[in-house]
């Protein structure tokens, strides 16, 4: 018995020991290699799955490659070795290396395999696509080279060097890309010695392996060849990318000497790469290096200054600091563009006046912005503050606005005594500025003095600008009610009646019951401008709590004026509802069809219930079928709300389309 | 393997004794004097109004599909660009690129190249704009660069992380000034939400969310002719020979070989805004991990995942989560805070934030991500002034590595460990997803 039981436990270590996916990877294979575009990808997709789930379980790696090998090596379609290189490609070692030495000598799956050896970085590998090279042509000689050289192996020079001065042009390119990619010195040598030779249908190639030969000796701290190769390319003759490109790599590489180089260039007639130069100024150690360069400022044309403010400005000490704020007055603009641009992460409040001094000297809208936002980034906290304040409180006109602006900009909230004291003002320019900056940074605390404010508004023209800073305002107060107790304590406050008239108008923004009492009780104001905005108001309601109110201005209103202007207000609340339409809604059209007066107010009444979406508005309009003067409105509703209803209430809506058909006007 | 490439490769030894040289000293002569550097507006330099054509930077075109189109029409906006070319594998749309360009100059003057390499070889050209297909971009790019041409590519900058890392030598070989098409930079709604998180309006941060939508699926297509006018083989280009299906031929983002679904396709636009936001352009995440659902293999043949959450993590512990999932309209990024956060809808381009203080501090709504104008913009400047571009190569290869890392990570199923110093993972499988061979004759 107990020989039993050890036999089923090894026999259970055995099966759970077993490759897991033995039995369903053959069937799998056999699948994936009938594989065509248009099938299902079913045993692609798990096979991926088992490729995942192998990460790091070298056992089920070797099995799958082995799967993969079959893969390869049965009848498989040419779409499944594609899919069999591309999972080799992860997982592949020296085993799947015999079968993809195969593919690689057939022009159709050369690409495939290269694929597939591509990360393999073993000797092997290298060895297969070195053997295989001599052998292939055209296209697949190029795909092995290009292999070969991102193998980046030393075993393969010997044979890359040959083929650099093949017949073919493109293997030749090839090869030299291939040789610099290695780039030992054997190959160094090659590409040197092509270098020389100077032939102008592998030139781009020779010139691009150089500039790689280089790179990876700068790497490798071989400095002094690198220059030297770098040297021979910084020739005129070179094309200008070139030129520029080494250019860059030499400030890089040779540290020290490039001050010297940039200055070189700065004094040199190549107008070309003197932005290349300019803008390494910016990446210069030595601590000196900003005022070297400042120096040569005034010895550069206007563009080429503001190339260097630039670069100045991404040194950031103190001397390029100093020579940026110099030509903040600059009397070219581009210079003067470059260094307000550049000041404002930068410096402080010494670059205050400056700014304020070239904001009174310009007309233009985008330099105006530019000031603005660089005297909005200066640093230096308070301080800078203060002196921007005192700067404002001296200014006039659009330089006044503009600080307005920098100041509510810098200090956000902080600032709103400041601005609300600036609305008092009767300059146009800086109180619009101050109420837009109120509009952005007040909160509900400030709602009461903002209203004051716009009853004591000096300038007409700004009202819209002030009602909109107060509006904005309001909405910052969740709670509706606060929004009302302000207004109508404003409101208590103020016996002047185009004052009251404002505050009266911005209960619509509260609309709650007691901003509603409020604007009835002004229906009975001695004052006819008081009592018309409240009715304007009203009209302008934004839910049915208003209805009853403005039902009673229309019949009882004191002009027709108002009494027109309930009409509509009546008819836009009764239009909101229209979608949800309800029992309730038809009442109000009801309502509404009671209290017209004429035809025209009938039309309206029908054009809004054309939108409503109940049975009940049918037997509102069909009425009207027979009333000439409205027959076409009628007609349009009739049919507008059939087909609105039609899908709930097929039969009330083919009666009224059948009785449309059957009514004379 | 029908493709003939050129003897030469464009630009390079030809330029010096060439008329252009001329022209190019006498546009920089005269832009030296008449334009500034990218901190100079343009229209200080009369850059809005009438430019001499001497003036005028000349650029083409190399990739016309519709997103090309859209941001052409901001390239053509510049008046001191001229497009002079295109190139397209497919001949409808390029000529239709042509007509565009044309119609916009009232001439007939747009060339056609339908092998990009001649049109890199064209003295007159001084830049181009790259929006071939994603599996192009590289190469395209280091192409050009080789050629002397600034450029302008469209995200993502690359297929791979090896790739990526190319494409920034070969731009730093060449002086090349690059841009890379991740516009949102460019864009004052996301640039306000950086500049609220450098400022620390939402206290220190420690997360950054991102969503993106949910996969596409393609359905299973089967071979077809290629239809005529296209050049499939350089429509291809770098990436292995499979058939021409027609629905993975237009559904290319969803393949591996040709694309990489929306957690690279939008992902890298917030990865990007991330690492600018952190001033991390020159380095990454150190930690990978996600899990994700892929298409059903019985119904669809594309292999990008079709919903995904992804996540990684910064040295210093600051994460980032993205997801792919939910519809097209629903993709955001928020940065969030100890004391708040701040969010961008690229759908509507509206910021919100908490607390809603922060609000205040945006000057101006802006124009949204669609228009690259500005982008464009500070591309022409830097291409004057030499200067690097807002979205340099080593920042644009950063952000787009980590979405690649991300992506290695969920086919992977596995977490991984990132050295952004070495830029190698901790996990032999997922270094050897770094790298893809190209097909010849394609290298870089």
């Amino acid at each position: 018995m107990k020989s039993l039981i050890f036999a089923v436990l090894i026999a259970l270590g055995i099966i759970l020991t077993m490759p897991l996916y033995a039995a369903d990877l053959s069937q799998l294979i056999a699948d994936a290699a009938k594989y065509e575009s248009g099938q299902s990808v079913e045993p692609l997709q798990k096979i991926e799955q088992l490729i995942r789930d192998s990460v790091g379980k070298s056992d089920l790696q070797a099995e799958l490659e082995t799967a993969m090998i079959k893969l390869l090596t049965s009848n498989s379609t040419f779409e499944a070795r594609r899919f069999a290189c591309q999972q080799l490609a992860v997982i592949g070692t020296d085993a799947s290396l015999p079968v993809l030495a195969e593919l690689l000598k057939n022009e159709e799956t050369a690409g495939i395999a290269c694929l597939a050896l591509s990360c393999q970085r073993l000797p092997k590998a290298v060895e297969i696509l070195s053997n295989t090279l001599t052998a292939v042509r055209g296209r697949s000689r190029i795909q092995l080279i290009i292999a070969l050289g991102n193998h980046r192996d030393m075993q393969s020079v010997r044979l890359l060097t040959e083929m650099v001065r093949d017949t073919d042009t493109d293997v030749a390119c090839a090869a030299i890309i291939a040789l610099s990619k290695i780039a030992d010195k054997s190959s160094c040598e090659s590409i040197a010695a092509l270098r020389k030779e100077a032939k102008p249908a592998i030139a781009w190639a020779v010139i691009d392996a150089s500039l790689r030969v280089a790179e990876k000796l700068v790497a490798d701290g071989d400095r002094k060849e690198a220059l030297a190769i770098y040297m021979d390319l910084l020739q005129p003759t070179q094309p200008i990318n070139i030129q520029r490109g080494v250019l860059a790599a030499l400030f890089s590489a040779d540290k020290h000497g490039a001050e010297k180089r940039i200055l070189d260039v700065l004094h040199g007639s190549d107008s070309m790469l003197k932005p290349v130069a300019i803008a390494a100024v910016g990446l210069l150690k030595s601590r000196g290096a900003s005022k070297k360069f400042m120096a040569e400022l005034p010895k550069l044309q206007p563009c080429e200054q503001a190339m260097m403010i630039e670069a100045l400005a991404s040194r950031g000490d103190g001397a390029a600091v100093a020579a940026i704020r110099e030509k903040i007055l600059s009397s070219d603009v581009v210079v003067r563009r470059s260094a307000i641009a550049a000041i404002g992460k930068l410096d402080g409040a010494t670059s205050v006046p400056l700014l304020c001094q070239a904001l009174g000297k310009t007309q233009d809208d985008e330099e105006i912005q530019a000031i603005g936002s660089a005297l909005s980034d200066l640093k230096g906290g308070k301080k800078t503050n203060k002196i921007i304040m005192e700067e404002m409180k001296r200014a006039t006109g659009n330089t006044r606005s503009t600080l307005i602006s920098v100041i509510a900009k810098r200090c956000g909230h902080a600032a709103v005594p400041v601005l609300i004291e600036e609305t008092a003002g009767t300059d146009v320019a800086p109180v619009k500025a101050a109420f837009h900056s109120l509009a952005r940074f007040t909160t509900g605390d400030d709602l009461p003095v903002l209203l004051e404010r716009l009853v004591s508004l000096k300038i007409p023209e700004l009202r819209s600008d002030a009602e909109s800073a107060v509006v904005r305002t309001m909405a910052r107060i969740e709670n509706i009610s606060s929004r009302t107790d302000v207004v109508c304590a404003a409101l208590d406050k103020n016996s002047n009646n185009e004052s009251r008239c404002m505050l009266l108008r911005l209960l619509l923004n509260c609309a709650d019951a007691k901003a509603l009492a409020t604007l009835k009780a002004a229906l009975k104001d001695s004052n006819p401008d008081v009592r018309e905005t409240a009715i304007r108001t009203l009209t302008d309601w934004p839910d049915n709590s208003a209805w009853d109110t403005l039902i009673e201005i229309r019949k009882q209103a004191e002009k027709d004026l108002f009494r027109t202007l309930a009409l509509r207000g009546l008819v836009r609340l009764a239009t909101k509802q229209n979608a949800t339409a309800d029992t309730g809604s038809m009442d109000r059209y009801r309502q509404l069809f009671a209290n017209v007066q004429n035809d025209d107010e009938r039309k309206l009444v029908l054009s809004a219930l054309a939108g409503a979406v109940h049975p009940d508005a049918l037997q509102l309009a069909l009425p009207l079928l027979s009333n000439s003067a409205v027959r076409a409105e009628a007609e349009l509703a009739v049919k507008k709300i059939a087909a609105a209803i039609k899908d709930k209430n097929p039969q009330a809506a083919q009666d009224a389309l059948k009785k449309l058909k059957t009514t004379k006007p | 393997m029908q493709n003939k490439i050129p003897s030469v490769m464009p630009g390079i030894m030809r330029q010096k004794d060439s008329p252009r040289i001329n022209r190019r000293k006498f546009l920089h002569q005269a832009v030296m004097t008449a334009v500034a550097p990218m901190i100079i507006p343009g229209a200080v330099l009369g850059l809005n109004g009438a430019v001499a054509p001497s003036n005028r930077i000349a650029f083409a075109n190399i990739g016309i599909g519709g997103r090309a189109r859209g941001v052409m029409r901001n390239f053509l906006a510049q008046t001191d660009v001229i497009f002079t070319a295109v190139s397209d594998c497919r001949s409808d749309r390029m000529k239709s690129a042509k007509e565009m360009i044309d119609q916009h100059y009232n001439n007939k003057d747009c060339r056609m190249y339908p092998d990009f390499r001649e049109l890199l070889a064209q003295k007159d050209i001084d830049a181009v704009f790259i929006a071939t297909g994603d599996r192009w971009h590289t190469t395209a790019s280091i192409y050009a660069a080789r050629a002397g041409k600034d450029m302008y590519c469209e995200k993502p900058i690359s297929m791979t992380i090896s790739e990526g890392r190319s494409l920034v030598e070969a731009c730093r070989r060449y002086g090349t000034i690059y841009q890379g098409g991740t516009q949102r930079r460019s864009t004052a709604s996301y640039r306000f939400a950086v500049e609220m998180v450098r400022q620390g309006k939402i206290g220190r941060l420690h997360t950054v969310e991102i969503q993106v939508w949910t996969g596409p699926t393609i359905p299973h297509g089967k071979p077809t002719p290629v239809p005529e006018g296209w050049d499939y083989d350089t429509w291809l280009g770098p990436v292995q020979w499979r058939p021409f299906v027609p629905a993975r031929v237009n559904g290319w983002n969803y393949f591996w070989d040709t694309g990489e679904g929306p957690i690279i396709g939008m992902g890298c636009h917030y990865t990007d805004q991330m690492q600018w936001a952190l001033r991390r352009d020159h380095t990454g995440p150190v930690e990978f991990e996600g899990h994700c659902e892929w298409p059903d293999p019985a119904k669809f043949m594309s292999e990008t995942p079709v919903l995904a959450e992804t996540h990684c993590r910064y040295a210093d512990g600051i994460k980032c989560v993205m997801y792919s999932r939910k519809t097209f309209k629903d993709r955001y990024i928020r940065y969030i805070g100890d004391e708040g956060w701040v969010q961008v809808d690229d759908e509507t381009n509206e910021v919100t934030a908490e607390p809603k203080s922060i609000l205040n501090l945006r000057d101006t709504a802006g124009i949204s991500w669609t228009n690259a104008g500005d982008h464009v913009r500070n591309l022409i400047e830097s291409i004057r002034s030499r200067r690097p571009t807002i979205c340099h190569p080593e920042a644009a290869h950063r952000a787009q590595t980590i979405c690649q890392a991300m992506n290695i990570g969920l086919r992977l199923g596995k977490k991984l460990r990132w050295d952004p110093v070495k830029e190698c993972f901790d996990c032999e499988e997922a270094n050897r997803m770094r790298h893809r061979e190209p097909r010849a004759p394609w290298f870089i």
